[in-house]
């Protein structure tokens, strides 16, 4: 019996999660309106700056000249909750109000634009540095120069996690990646561009630790998350696929089948370069549109191979050695079945 | 109103009904102005009530495309025909519970639902992603699909194909009078096939420490793959290209935690993840044979009119398998921005399946019965393998202006899997392989020291040095162990906030040593063949490209301008090189260089205007010869090249104060080559005399697409946008293996599937309602 589909299993689970919601919303409503109630104050923005500086600086205080920058998406974020005083992250915002209130140009700036990158960094990881972002100091995009603010913004953001500046993390990513803009562009493809996968699938731009910022301890153990079949162990072990998925695929974008970096038969050729027919040579004749029939039929293996060859067309070499990633058959020792 | 559509409407409505309570409790009550600041209490409360907001989407649209034959056209993406929904969201929070949930492409094969629930103390997020793979469409088979993975024909029809090939004599059995017309009208009454696989995966994370000086989160994915991810055949008679079977079901359920001190964090985790292959193997009817026999193989002597086989062909599946992923580790914060990060993560990975037999054909029964499992040396493979990964690094800026980096890896796979020696095997389900094979567990351990120092020259220059080492240990390899030592250098300049500066040259050079070409091949045979032929690599110092000598250049520039707060350029220049030295056989170089040019302009809030243009280059060499015993004049040489232009073009203008046009373009040509360079007289020149010679390849995947965007946004009520929109799309593909590709070909049969050009224009109409 098939087990429960996808859909229907997060279908119930996203029922699950509405009536929690439901449940959560309307035993805090009671609450709620007794805390209202005992309050018995509302908030009101004033539309002219308050006679004395307040203790500590609000959203709604800052919000009576910098308008746009307190805008509805900043106050329903997380930063933005009355909670989180602009102070946390701006600084000598009262000498600031105090110059404005003086009618003096010039003065203390709070703004994050007027301090230098690692100052930035370092205003952003007194709360952020933990999780993925617990090894940002001496990463790659630390020792660049690459600040906390060249890829997020706390005021204006349009995606919908991590509030980056950019609607999808592979436009902002492509910011500085140019070539890999290029790449994931091409026929064959990781699901980036439709929007089913992010480049934070598999790196983790705030690491420091791994090679390439992969999100895992290997290259294979990342390609393993998804594509799990390919993990094993196998029977017969292909060495190359073993060590690295690199050997034979480009993940950002290629314009051969499944991704590898070169087309058939000449990517198995790279290594496979000589003995009978894996050395030998596949030309136009041998491809769509070349000669049906040699001076005699086909006898078995032929190491010249004249006429038109299973060993180019459609998936070249895996049309026979199909199981190219590892085989479990007791006869799979060329990974043939 | 269709009912898929009617079920999304309800499902939408009962959601903002279940929300129209909270909504009427969070508007606030008439506010006085305060005569001064608000007390801290009196300012906590009224600003937990005044942080209660709900806000939400709807996407209304209605498309319009044409029929589209080419599976590329709806790879990863439905283009629907007709109403949908692209997008709907809820996003609010009440009394400290914050809530979100979107959903993008509602009850379409690419649907997409995201969410969370968020209070002080916990917290559950959850993500259901449903992708479509479309491999190819058209495909014809004279196969039908009985069930996931079981693949039959006409027994009538395999019995008829019998009898007329075992009267035909080999002599006979020229392709184009005799094979074609044989096969191709059943090909022709066959059935019709589309290749796809369509991946589920749903994500949920519950958050059990929120606030916390500590963090503790359990997940659990679940993942349902259906469908067939490709393309699967086997040399039973004929190459017989079937669908592959893709029904993987894949979960993880884990934990991980963590304490957060100001002198650092440790954090740990715990993950089970097991792969179940629902459907362990695809079976195909053999269209050359209808009962098990074993005869000569096809095509062996001029007489011949036997043919071997099976009835049916078995292709094994990826085993299900399971693994155990541990980590955990501590960074430890120091003065002067150091810090010091100690993680190890272990796993283990197992996988102990049942063997199938050999083979399907029951008529090999000596010298082993190779259709039963009873004639297997194990049954199982009780395959096991432990991974060690150790990462310990210390960064500090001991002084402002400095900053030091050291780092190093160390990944280990240990390989656990017992060898099991077989008698011999099938290598097509016609024959028994003598000769004793033993399978070989490979391993390594990869080591990596990274040292890097950087220092800032006054306020404009960063200089950078690094040191990389890398060295690989293998097990059953050709080498025992590859040594890459690499330099780096980088200039790093701002020029205040108008220009930054990035410029880096990159050197490395790898070694080998424990050298023994035979190693790997001969590990797997019970007595090694002898002769050069035998040994893959044939002659001293010729070496698999993965373990030879390697000098490896690699050189980078990026540089941008901002001359204004309206303008910006970019430049950015790649080059990298690999050649590998001392490999007689196989890839000689490999080169990859890119420049790209980006420029945009934001004068002000009525137009922007963003565009770029890359050009990429890929190229390598490689030698091969394929003839007994490698005579030099056999030697030919392979260059690759592909040279592609990329262009890409986006541009808002605000036409009127509420509506808005949107224009975006992208261009991608690939062109693809491989020429080949062989000696007078070899075999191959030779063998070619007759058929005009060795002829390149000029469309090696040549590709070319062409999107175009252009839409109008209309507010036509501060709650309500329209949108309307079309798209154009022009794919043309190009490729030497697989455009024009036939059903049949001498030795093998071919699904022929359709994934390859096509044009299209999409028109739409969305409503989208805010509030």
């Amino acid at each position: 019996m098939r087990p429960l589909s996808n859909r229907r299993i997060t279908r119930m689970l996203m029922a699950a999660a509405m009536l929690a919601w439901a449940a959560a919303l309307t035993a805090a409503a009671g609450s709620g309106q007794a805390s209202a109630a005992r309050a018995g104050v509302a908030v009101a923005v004033s539309n002219a700056p308050q006679a004395s500086p307040p203790g500590a600086w609000s959203a709604s205080d800052c919000s009576v000249c910098h308008d746009k920058a307190v805008n509805a998406n900043f106050q329903h974020s997380a930063h933005g909750r009355n909670d989180q005083s602009c102070a946390t992250c701006h600084k000598n915002v009262s000498e600031h109000f105090k110059s404005k209130s003086a009618g003096e140009s010039g003065g203390p700036t709070p703004s994050l634009k007027a301090l230098t990158v690692k100052q930035v960094n370092d205003t952003c990881l007194t709360c952020h540095e933990k999780g993925a972002r617990a090894n940002w100091h001496g990463g790659m995009h630390d020792r660049r120069d690459t600040g906390c603010i060249s890829c997020h913004s706390i005021h204006s953001f349009k995606s919908p996690r991590a509030q980056l500046k950019t609607v999808h993390d592979a436009e902002t990513c492509f910011t500085c990646h140019k070539q890999i803009r290029a790449k994931y562009q091409r026929t064959s493809h990781h699901p980036v561009r439709e929007g089913k996968m992010e480049c934070s699938a598999c790196h983790n731009p705030h690491d420091s630790t791994q090679s390439k910022m992969i999100d895992a301890a290997t290259v294979n153990d990342k390609c393993y998350q998804c594509h799990t079949e390919k993990r094993g162990p196998f029977l017969w072990e292909h060495a190359p696929v073993r060590e690295n998925c690199l050997t034979c695929h480009d993940p950002h974008g290629s314009n051969h089948p499944r991704l590898t970096v070169a087309m058939q038969p000449y990517l198995c050729q790279r290594c496979h370069a000589n003995s009978g027919h894996p050395g030998t040579l596949y030309d136009k004749n041998n491809a769509v549109g070349g000669p049906l029939v040699a001076g005699a039929p086909p006898s078995g293996v032929t190491t010249t191979q004249t006429i038109v060859s299973a060993r180019i067309l459609s998936r070249g070499c895996p049309n026979c050695h199909n199981q190219i990633h590892g085989s479990n058959s007791p006869s799979g020792v060329v990974f043939g079945r | 109103m269709r009912p898929a559509l009617r079920i999304t409407v309800i499902l939408v409505s009962t959601v903002v009904w279940l929300a129209a309570p909270a909504s009427a409790q969070t508007d606030p009550p008439a506010a006085a102005a305060p005569a001064s600041a608000p007390q801290d209490k009196d300012k906590e409360q009224s600003a937990a009530a005044s942080t209660d907001f709900e806000t939400g989407e709807l996407n209304f649209q209605v498309s319009a495309r044409p029929d589209v034959a080419s599976s590329r056209f709806q790879e990863y993406r439905d283009v629907v025909n007709g109403v949908s929904l692209p997008a709907f969201r809820l996003f609010g929070s009440e009394n400290n519970v914050r809530f979100d949930l979107r959903g993008q492409n509602v009850k379409q094969l690419d649907e997409r639902y995201t969410g969370f629930i968020k209070t002080d103390f916990f917290a559950i997020s959850a993500d259901y992603n449903s992708i479509a793979h479309r491999i190819g469409n058209d495909g014809r088979t004279m196969l039908v699909q009985q069930s996931p993975g079981v693949w039959r024909m006409s027994p009538t029809l395999q019995q008829t194909f019998q009898n007329i090939w075992e009267s035909t004599t080999n002599a006979n059995r020229v392709f184009t009078t005799f094979v074609a017309p044989l096969f191709t009208p059943s090909i022709v009454d066959g059935s019709n096939v589309d290749v796809q696989v369509v991946r589920e995966r749903t994500d949920i994370v519950v958050d059990l420490a929120r606030d916390q000086p500590f963090s503790a989160k359990v997940n659990y994915r679940r993942e349902q793959r259906h469908g067939s991810g490709g393309l699967s055949s086997n040399y039973i008679s004929y190459e017989n290209e079937t669908p592959s079977v893709t029904e993987y079901l894949t979960q993880d359920v884990g934990f991980d935690g963590s304490v957060i001190r100001p002198w650092g964090s440790v954090h740990a985790g715990l993950h089970y993840n097991w792969f179940i292959d629902q459907v362990p193997s695809l079976v195909f009817d053999n269209p050359f044979r209808a009962t098990d026999a074993l005869s000569a193989t096809v095509g062996t002597g001029a007489a011949a009119t036997g043919v071997g086989g099976p009835a049916a062909g078995r292709m094994i599946n990826p085993p299900s398998n399971e693994a155990y992923l541990s980590a955990i580790g501590t960074t430890l914060k120091l003065a002067h921005h150091t810090r010091i990060t100690a993680d190890v993560n272990l796993g283990r990975l197992s996988q102990n399946e049942p063997f199938f037999p050999y083979m399907t054909n029951t008529a090999v029964v000596t010298p082993v019965l190779a259709a039963q499992t009873s004639s297997l040396p194990a049954q199982s493979l009780n395959g096991k393998m432990n991974t060690t990964s150790v990462v310990l690094a210390i960064t500090s800026r001991p002084t402002e202006p400095l900053h030091l980096a050291l780092r190093f890896r160390r990944y280990d796979l240990d390989n656990q899997t017992p060898r099991i020696t077989f008698p011999g095997y099938a290598s097509w389900d016609r024959t028994w392989n003598v000769g004793a094979r033993i399978n070989v567990p490979y391993g390594y351990t990869n080591s990596r020291l990274d040292a890097s120092a950087d220092y800032d020259v006054g306020k404009l220059v960063t200089l950078e040095g690094a040191y990389r080492r890398t060295t690989i240990d293998r097990t059953f390899r050709e080498t025992e162990q590859t040594v890459e030592n690499s330099v780096n250098a980088a200039l790093i300049m701002h020029v205040a906030d108008m220009a930054n500066l990035r410029a880096m040259y990159e050197r490395g050079s790898r070694d080998y040593s424990g050298l023994d070409l035979g190693r790997s091949e001969d590990a797997s045979f019970g007595v090694p063949p002898t002769g050069l032929s035998a040994n893959a690599l044939g002659r001293d110092g010729s070496l698999r490209f993965d373990q030879s000598r390697r000098d490896s250049d690699r050189a980078g520039i990026i540089f941008d301008i901002s001359p204004g707060s309206m303008t910006s350029f970019a430049f950015t220049y790649l080059h990298n090189k690999d050649t590998y030295n001392d490999t007689v056989y196989g890839l000689q170089n490999s080169s990859y260089d890119t420049y790209t040019g980006e420029v945009t302009l934001t004068p002000g809030e009525q137009w922007n205007v963003s565009a770029y243009y890359t050009h990429e280059k890929n190229g390598s060499a490689q030698v091969n010869n394929g003839t007994s015993n490698f005579p030099v004049i056999d030697n030919f040489t392979t260059l690759l090249n592909d040279s592609v232009d990329t262009a890409g073009v986006t541009g808002v203008v605000r036409l009127a104060p509420k509506a808005t046009l949107n224009l975006g373009g992208r261009y991608q040509n690939l062109v693809g080559t491989a020429d080949f360079t062989t000696q007078a007289n070899s075999t191959y020149q030779n063998a070619r005399a007759s058929i005009a010679g060795v002829q390149n390849i000029p469309n090696a995947d040549n590709a070319r697409i062409v999107r175009l965007d252009a839409s109008v946004d209309c507010v036509l009520r501060p709650k309500v946008t329209l949108t309307l929109g079309a798209w154009y799309e022009d794919y043309k593909f190009s490729d030497v293996d697989s455009v024009g590709l036939q059903n049949i070909y001498p030795g093998a049969f071919f699904l022929a599937l359709n994934d390859g050009s096509y044009t299209a224009t999409v028109g739409y109409v969305r409503l989208t309602y805010r509030w």
